[in-house]
């Protein structure tokens, strides 16, 4: 049905065309069948009337009869008088006959002669009974009268058994007749029903199948995935639709790919330019405070005071340089989230110590109070306090009177949750997106490169958290951080681990389910193997490091998937020939082409067991060319 | 004091160390390339070597391994000193055999101390 060269519209018109037709169809095989039913019951009212007649003509011949010897017994006037006027009556009973059986001419015939001529007896006997001939009117009687009677019973009975006979097979015929029109309309309406589902199954399934390949297409293009085709066989409106979903998904891949490529090489190149500045800010700042120390000799003051503009000044550079640095570090995946048990009182403490000086000297007050704050969080200590340091500086730089407040609470669920509220100029709600994007500020505001709050929030989300703002023109910005109040719990078995010695072998298990390293390593027990569990956004970094012998691959992860992660394996010489098992509940054939084996979740030991000795064996082939 | 010899192919940070380790009192020796780094080790037998590991012709690693290969120099104390400070580079370099490892940059204020710790 699919691959009929019509719109659908016709399609559909033509199966409704059909079901009508059939509805026709249906509705006249049942009439024809009615209308014989009822010529049937007619014929049959016809039979009946015929057999009433035969009878009432055999009764009146036995009433004229009787009627006849009666008065011979007795012959008076009156009984003569009463059997003549039987024998009158006779006349309506041969024209009964013959208007009820019109079709039985020949017998009707016979019979009218017999009673014709048995009238005639009769009247003949009362002739003579009513001269006063009564013998001779006996004798008659016996004579012709009785022999007469017989014969015309006998006729008579042959119309009334031809009838009988007649009403038998009709009765017959009609039941035969009633049963193969119930069988003819229950086979066809079963047909009509069979065929109008089997033709509308068909069609249905030739558009809803391809609707569904297409949506099914689509969501994976929404996710990202460029990689294939959605092969609809229709020739209708659904094929040019798939066709032109073909090509939105290639236009899109190529687009896609480009702003990648785009994106990697800004990566790229900000990460080696910041790289790059460092060095010479390095000797900059080095030999700045050297001679601040006075490691050529004294200084004057004013000698003092300029060179601590070059170092005020050197420093607020490698501060940027280190933010593009940081920055890059996220995006390429190289960053790694190292958990550890630290108070976050402590912490509040120290960070707000460090922008006392800053906050005295602005005549903004500085202060800090705790809700129901945990009283011990294992997350990155170093990561962590970037992102306060970045909150509480932006709050500082952005409020010229009145106060700055830091708030650590348990949140929601009882998480880490630190909020920094200032009295600044607040921001409009249409900029709450822009102030989290690259290089982007609020126009027109004090300088900074604007990258603070993306990587605050970035590196908030690497450990499971987020940074949210609200704010109200005029009366100031409130900056929330939460975070998990233990980020092992997602990783138990995410320690760092030391690179792989000896004739150990490593295997990195990349999974954002935190069951599955333990897993592997269960089934690994018997084999040389150590598992090790990064958290994803780690993993690159981790495979650089620990250079493990094989990776398995979770394809389906929130933030960076699978297939990104497999990209920057392939893309760095350090992990570029590290073995990639996809593992994953997609097909292998919707896993990324370029890793060397797919294995289905839920895993089983035998396959694992048999893919790792399959790619032992490649190494060692490729390893013999 | 004691005397040290500086491998940094950068002049900017050879200067700087030297600078600061000579205001500390030290005696220092400097070379700028590892196969240079190996010579003045096997010469002046420094009480401590202060050895960059990205030189431009056999890089840090290779330098320790010879300086370690010769019974002249087999135990001197030499520390790695970088700028690419990564995760896990102090752990590689321990295990590569160096005394000490120092990241680049340097903090002006405490290197002396630092150094003097590597000394003792």
């Amino acid at each position: 049905m699919a691959r009929i060269p019509v719109p659908i519209r016709t399609k559909l018109a033509a199966l409704l065309g059909l079901l009508v037709a059939l509805l026709l169809i249906v509705g006249l095989v049942g009439i024809t069948l009615l209308r014989d039913a009822n010529a049937r019951a007619d014929h049959l009212t016809e039979l009946q009337r015929k057999t009433a007649a035969y009878r009432d003509l055999r009764q009146s011949t036995s009433d004229q009869l009787s009627a006849v010897a009666s008065a011979l017994t007795s012959p008076s006037a009156g009984q003569l008088d009463t059997a003549a006027r039987q024998l009158n009556l006779a006349r309506f009973d041969a024209e009964r006959l013959e208007f009820v059986a019109a079709d039985e001419r020949e017998l009707v015939e016979l019979v009218r002669q017999a009673h014709a001529e048995f009238i005639g007896g009769l009247q003949a006997v009362l002739d003579l009974a009513r001269a006063g001939r009564s013998d001779d009117a006996r004798a008659r009687y016996g004579t012709t009268a009785r022999p007469l009677a017989d014969r015309l019973d006998r006729r008579t009975n042959q119309l009334v058994h031809k009838a009988a006979a007649e009403t038998l097979d009709a009765v017959e015929a009609s039941r035969v007749a009633s049963e193969r029109s119930q069988a003819a309309i229950i086979g066809f309406a079963i047909g009509s029903v069979l065929v109008a589902l089997v033709l509308g199954a068909a069609l249905s399934l030739s558009i809803i199948s391809p609707v569904r390949a297409m949506d099914r297409r689509l969501a994976e293009i929404a996710a990202g995935d460029f990689a294939r085709h959605v092969s609809v066989v229709n020739r209708d409106e659904l094929g040019a639709l798939a066709a032109h979903l073909n090509e939105m998904n290639d236009e899109l891949g190529r687009l896609y790919g480009e702003v990648e490529a785009a994106n990697r090489n800004k990566t790229a190149f900000l990460a080696s330019v910041s790289h790059e500045l460092r060095t010479p800010m390095n000797a900059i700042l080095g030999f700045t405070e050297a001679l601040l120390a006075g490691i050529d000799g004294p200084l004057n003051d004013e000698q003092k005071a300029s060179l601590g503009w070059v170092q005020r000044g050197g420093k607020d550079l490698l501060d940027l340089i280190n933010e593009v640095l940081d920055l890059s570090k996220i995006e390429a995946g190289k960053i790694v989230i190292a958990p550890e048990p630290f108070d976050p009182r402590e912490l509040l403490e120290t960070v707000i110590a460090q922008h006392r000086s800053l906050a005295t000297g602005k005549g903004v007050r500085l202060s800090w109070r705790e809700e129901g704050m945990p009283e011990q969080v294992v997350l990155d200590r170093g990561r962590t306090r970037q992102v306060l340091v970045n909150l509480v500086g932006n709050a500082l730089k952005f409020t010229e009177q009145g106060e700055v407040e830091v708030i650590g609470s348990g949140g929601s669920d009882d998480d880490l949750c630190i909020e920094v509220r200032d009295t600044g100029s607040g921001i409009p709600a249409e900029q709450f997106d822009a102030i989290f994007e690259e290089f982007r500020q609020i126009e027109g505001t004090v300088g900074g490169t604007g990258l603070g709050l993306p990587i605050s929030r970035r590196l908030a989300r690497l450990m499971g958290g987020d940074v949210t703002v609200r704010s109200t023109i005029g009366s100031g910005s409130t900056f929330r951080v939460d975070l998990p109040r233990d980020i092992r719990g997602a990783a138990a078995s995410r320690a760092v681990v030391a690179p792989a010695t000896g004739g150990e072998r490593l295997l990195l298990a990349v999974d954002d389910d935190p069951s599955v390293g333990p897993l592997l390593e269960k089934m690994l027990s018997e084999r040389a193997y150590r598992v090790a569990a990064p958290l994803p956004a780690n993993a690159v970094a981790e495979a650089r490091r620990l250079r493990p012998n094989v990776i398995t691959l979770d394809i389906i992860m929130p933030g960076r998937g699978g297939q990104d992660i497999l990209r920057d394996l392939r893309s760095d010489p350090v992990t570029r020939d590290i073995p990639v098992i996809t593992l994953s509940v997609v097909d292998a054939a919707d896993a990324p082409t370029d890793a060397n084996a797919h294995l289905m979740k839920p895993l089983k030991k035998k396959d694992l067991l048999r893919t790792l000795d399959d790619l032992d064996r490649e190494r060692v082939g490729a390893g013999n060319r | 004091m004691a005397k040290i010899l500086v491998v940094d192919d950068t002049p900017a940070n050879r200067v700087l160390v030297e600078k600061l380790l000579k205001m500390a009192g030290h005696t220092v020796v400097v070379a700028e390339t590892g196969l240079g780094a190996v010579a003045a080790a096997n010469e002046q037998h420094p009480d401590l070597v202060l050895l960059d590991l990205g030189l431009p012709d056999i890089d840090g690693w290779e330098a320790l391994r010879q300086i370690r290969a010769s019974p002249e120099t087999g135990t001197l104390r030499v520390v790695a000193f970088t700028a690419h400070a990564m995760v896990g580079d102090k752990e590689k370099a321990m295990a590569a055999g160096f005394d000490g490892y120092m990241s680049k940059p340097i903090d002006v204020g405490t290197f002396a101390q630092t150094v003097g710790g590597f000394l003792s």
